[in-house]
């Protein structure tokens, strides 16, 4: 494990004015050097979580094809996308929604849906007003984030066939803008992602894609038609292998409502080589700009590093990032970037296929990246499940990042076959012990864990602010789970809600960093993870058994540094971007 | 059996002369018939005592040097008893005796062959050709040659000569099948192998292949049936009890495979390999104690086999047991050195140990022994990388994604979506 001091010793940003970085380096001579022992953590068996989300009125049925399901387009599925919409501090959830190729009866269209938090354990369905239905459109993923820096949240979602942005007007009110953005786009996308690549402030995007196909291609090849179309000695759906991949496409946010392709010449891969499924912006090599990491489904992971001039380079394979430690490709699936260390250094972790595992990477600094799954115990415990949406949580506010897996098949006849692993599944919980390894906590981790379903996305905040971190999933062919945390604010946190001042107001990509005693963690914000989704984008750390923080240090993106002393904890706090750097 | 004595005029004489000879033959004091030493030494030979039938003949040859019925079944028996140099000069005395004699050409030529003298063993099959180019056997015997040596047009050749003599000649039919499978025309087999079903239903050989050509078509539940017929024909042949276990575990139910492994141990099958295959079959299903109690079984019945040391290893490996792994793999490694997926796992772990150098070297070494393993290419740019040999490291990365490139386009092109 590295010392966390690591973090102070980053390269100086050229972003990061002199003054401050002299500041800086005083603060770091000041610094004890970290132990090795994080504070004794509370009890993570006491946690229990709990599915509320028919009682909460989380009630949209999910529809992705058909319920036999023949063809890939019907097995992806869906995410979920967490943020404050209307303003009013609470935690809202949209929940987009697939559809089908035969058409349905007329009125009984699916749509998404937006729901407005109550605040009283409950949720209103507040679709029509917001105007985010997108009814008959067959939806995959979703992102929010303030592209025009209005202060009023806007909100991507992809699926098939095209994509839809919706302008934010506010008071949980949204236009489709899609026409006039420049956003353009054909097939099928999944996983998007902001995050502000070149730093001049504005919310770009990334959308990942996966297959070559929307409802005008020819239609998929039916199971067990083409010599790829087996699994196991049984017909399945055909795909992805075998079929024509897609490309991911990079956006250039012009500034004027407007977003302009730039794929080709910011480096990305034109060449479509990857399934992408997942996708996550995180300054992985801490030089100051916004890396992408893309997880890919039984081909190769991205790891795009940013030259900081908006250029990209390809670094996966060599980066470790790309292939499991045998050198292998998996079947990526969702995506999380997090520090489960706390040495300074988000790490990655990418959800697989069944009969392979979910695969740890330990961010070993300047790009390296070493597949831990085996020796942290996620690989094993992972073989039998197949893995959607993840992401690095601290469920019971120990100080370290624990781990949540969305688990579900794509075979609905997988149960016949006697393989150890079944249609609907048991999702995953993960204690980070604090010595590298992880600890599966799933069957006493309360009722909703009992559960079994085939989840898909699933996305991460604090609903009831009661600081400890919930979980919504979204399930196949029912409703979602909402997984209330009861319990995980047993030890004492301190959560962030940062604005920027002019641009980047979501204030995505900044990193805070939290020192409590001797124990240290990292934060990023990040605008889409997991599988389709994005999560509360405000940063949450538990504290373990350390009654204060002793030091906050933010790096906002476009390269201030705040520093922040004696804040109260066990609450969050709404920070915005100074002009200049303080302490 | 003693020879039954000419007719008698009266009984007592008879008797009194048969009870003579009886005598004599039990006192040794007469030399035995000849045809019923051959007799007796055939019985010995299919029975898996050939060494006991060479002695017989040996004595036999002494007596009759000449014999040419002598000295061809003593080759045959020196041949059973794998003693070819033996049986290659036993075969040449008799064909001495009988240039003309086919049988002993087709032995020589056997014989031959099994010393991997395949040239010399052809010319030999060219004679017989010359003397006889309808002799049943010969164009079949040349084939497997021509196989062997991977000559694909000549092979079928023959065996279609063969064929020509013998229409229905349903081991040549099964040989041509197995050759056109194992040469990727899955078709072609398929029709030859279906053939020799038909006319032999019982022909383990024929159905086992049959079975692969289904399981290559996709047909998976007819290639398991047909697995399972050639089981039934053979039941004591632990390759085909392997094989069937791994195509279950692969393209069947693996509720079966169990079912399989443990009747062919209460058939009295205790060979390693079976144990090996349900090991690997609780390994599947994560059963990782169970994997492990029966690998040790394995390794007390055969402890020489690097198979199971390798497999124990694994298994170990798969638990983060990293230790132990290292322990077995090191067996293995010893008892099958030229194996090239020891080294690599063994670097592996001293990597993982901080022992870069030393695991590099293994890989270089696993490397030399298959080039072309892409596993060993990354692990070993990752070790070199390590030590900041960044040129080489991404010559090694670089070798590794075009072998994935080529694995792809080929072997795993859309294998679902698990690689």
């Amino acid at each position: 494990m590295r010392p966390s001091l690591k973090e102070w010793r980053r390269p100086t940003e050229n972003r990061v004015p002199h003054a401050v970085a002299a500041v800086l380096l005083a603060a770091v001579l000041a610094l004890p050097p970290a132990r090795a022992e994080a504070p004794a953590a509370p009890a993570g068996a006491s946690v229990r979580f709990v599915n509320v989300a028919a009682a909460a009125g989380l009630t949209l049925q999910n529809v992705c094809g058909e319920s036999q399901r023949t063809t890939i387009d019907e097995t992806v599925g869906n995410g979920i996308c967490l943020y404050d919409v209307d303003g009013d501090g609470r935690i809202d959830v949209f929940i987009p929604n697939g559809s089908r190729t035969r058409p349905f009866p007329p009125g009984q269209e699916p749509r998404s849906a937006l729901y407005r938090n109550k605040g009283d354990g409950t949720f209103e369905d507040i679709t029509a007003r917001a105007g985010v239905a997108s009814t008959g459109y067959w939806a995959q993923g979703c992102v929010f984030g303030d592209y025009d820096d209005d202060g009023e949240v806007d909100l991507f979602v992809t699926g098939f066939g095209r994509y839809i942005l919706y302008h934010g007007l506010g008071g949980g009110r949204f236009k489709n803008v899609t026409a006039s953005s420049g956003l353009k786009g054909r097939g099928w996308s999944t996983g998007a992602a902001f995050g502000d690549y070149d730093g001049d402030g504005r919310l770009d995007l990334y959308v990942s894609h996966y297959v070559d196909y929307d409802a005008s291609s020819p239609p998929l090849p039916a199971p067990g038609s083409l010599k790829n179309c087996f699994y196991k000695g049984a017909p399945v759906i055909c795909g992805p292998g075998g079929l024509k991949p897609s490309i991911g496409r990079l956006f250039h946010n012009e500034g004027n409502g407007l977003f302009r392709d730039v794929t080709q010449v910011s480096g990305l891969m034109t060449r479509p080589t990857g399934y992408g499924l997942g996708a996550v912006w995180s300054d992985l090599d801490l030089d100051g700009d916004l890396d992408l990491f893309v997880a890919n489904d039984t081909t190769p992971n991205w790891l795009y590093r940013n030259d900081g001039r908006g250029r990209f380079t390809e670094v996966g394979a060599v980066s470790g990032a790309a292939f499991t430690e045998e050198g292998r490709a998996q079947s990526g699936m969702g995506v999380d970037a997090g520090d489960y260390d706390n040495d300074g250094l988000p790490d990655l972790i990418v959800s697989n296929f069944s009969h392979d595992y979910t695969t740890l990477r330990h961010n070993d600094g300047a790009l390296i990246f070493t597949d831990v799954s085996m020796p942290s115990g996620i690989g094993l415990a992972t073989l039998p499940t197949l893995g959607w949406g993840v992401g690095f949580l601290d469920y019971d506010n120990d100080g370290r990042r624990d781990i949540f897996i969305a688990n579900g098949h794509v075979f609905t006849n997988i149960d016949d076959r006697h393989l150890g692993t079944t249609w609907k599944q048991h999702n995953q919980l993960f204690h980070n012990e604090g010595d590298g390894r992880f600890r599966e906590v799933t069957a006493e981790a309360g009722p909703a864990f009992q559960e079994l379903h085939s989840a898909r996305g699933a996305a991460f905040g604090d609903f009831d602010d009661d600081g400890d971190i919930d979980i919504v999933v979204n399930n196949m062919d029912e409703a979602p789970s909402l997984l209330r945390n009861d319990g995980g604010n047993a030890a004492h946190w301190i959560g962030f809600r940062l604005i920027g001042s002019r641009r980047n107001r979501g204030a995505v990509g900044a990193r805070v960093l939290v020192r409590a005693g001797p124990l240290r963690q990292m934060g990023e914000i990040h605008a889409g993870s997991s599988h389709n989704s994005s999560n509360d984008p405000r940063l949450h750390f538990g504290l373990g058994a350390a009654t204060s923080v002793d030091r906050v240090e933010i790096r906002w993106p476009l390269g201030r540094v705040q520093i922040l002393t004696a804040l109260p904890i066990d609450r969050y706090h709404t920070l915005r971007e100074p002009e200049t750097a303080s302490r | 059996m003693a020879r039954r004595p000419a007719a008698c005029p009266s009984r007592l004489p008879c008797l009194v002369l048969s009870t003579a000879l009886a005598f004599l033959g039990a006192v040794g004091c007469g030399a035995p018939d000849p045809a019923v030493t051959i007799e007796k030494a055939r019985r010995l030979r299919d029975s898996g005592r050939p060494a006991e039938a060479v002695i017989a003949l040996a004595d036999l040859v002494k007596r009759t040097p000449r014999d040419f019925k002598a000295r061809y079944e003593l080759a045959l028996a020196w041949h059973a008893a794998k003693k070819d140099e033996d049986a290659l000069a036993e075969a040449s005395s008799a064909i001495e005796i009988d240039p003309a004699s086919p049988d002993a050409r087709l032995l020589r030529a056997d014989v031959l062959t099994t010393m991997g003298r395949d040239e010399e063993a052809l010319s030999e099959l060219r004679q017989v050709v010359a003397t006889d180019p309808k002799h049943p056997g010969v164009h079949r015997r040349m084939g497997v040659i021509h196989a062997r040596a991977g000559r694909l047009e000549q092979t079928l050749n023959q065996f279609e000569k063969e064929l020509m003599v013998n229409p229905k000649d349903a081991d040549t039919l099964t040989d041509t099948g197995v050759y056109l499978f194992q040469a990727g025309k899955i078709d072609d087999a398929s029709a030859r192998l279906e053939r020799a079903v038909k006319l032999q239903p019982g022909l383990a050989q024929a159905l086992r292949y049959l079975g692969e050509v289904r399981i290559k078509q996709k047909r998976y539940a007819e290639g398991l049936n047909l697995q399972e017929s050639a089981l039934e024909a053979d039941p004591s042949n632990v390759q085909l009890v392997v094989d069937h276990a791994a195509a279950l575990e692969s393209y069947g139910d693996p509720h079966d495979v169990e079912t399989v492994l443990k009747a062919a141990l209460d058939r009295g099958l205790s060979d390693e390999r079976i144990y090996i295959q349900l090991a690997k079959h609780e390994r599947d299903g994560l059963r990782f104690d169970e994997a492990i109690a029966i690998l040790k079984r394995a390794i007390e019945i055969a402890p020489g086999n690097g198979e199971t040391h390798f497999q124990l290893a694994k298994t170990y490996a798969t638990q983060a047991r990293y230790d132990e792994a290292l322990t077995e793999f090191q067996e293995a490694n010893r008892l099958a050195p030229s194996d090239p997926y020891a080294y690599y796992y063994i670097g592996t772990i001293l990597a993982r140990q901080g022992k870069t150098e030393d695991a590099i070297a293994l890989f270089r070494r696993s490397l030399e022994l298959d080039p072309v393993n892409p596993k060993a290419h990354y692990a070993l740019a990752k070790a070199l990388q390590k030590t900041g040999r960044k040129q080489e490291a991404d010559r090694e990365f670089a070798v590794h994604g075009e072998l994935l490139r080529r694995l792809r386009a080929t072997k795993f092109e859309g294998v679902a979506t698990a690689d």
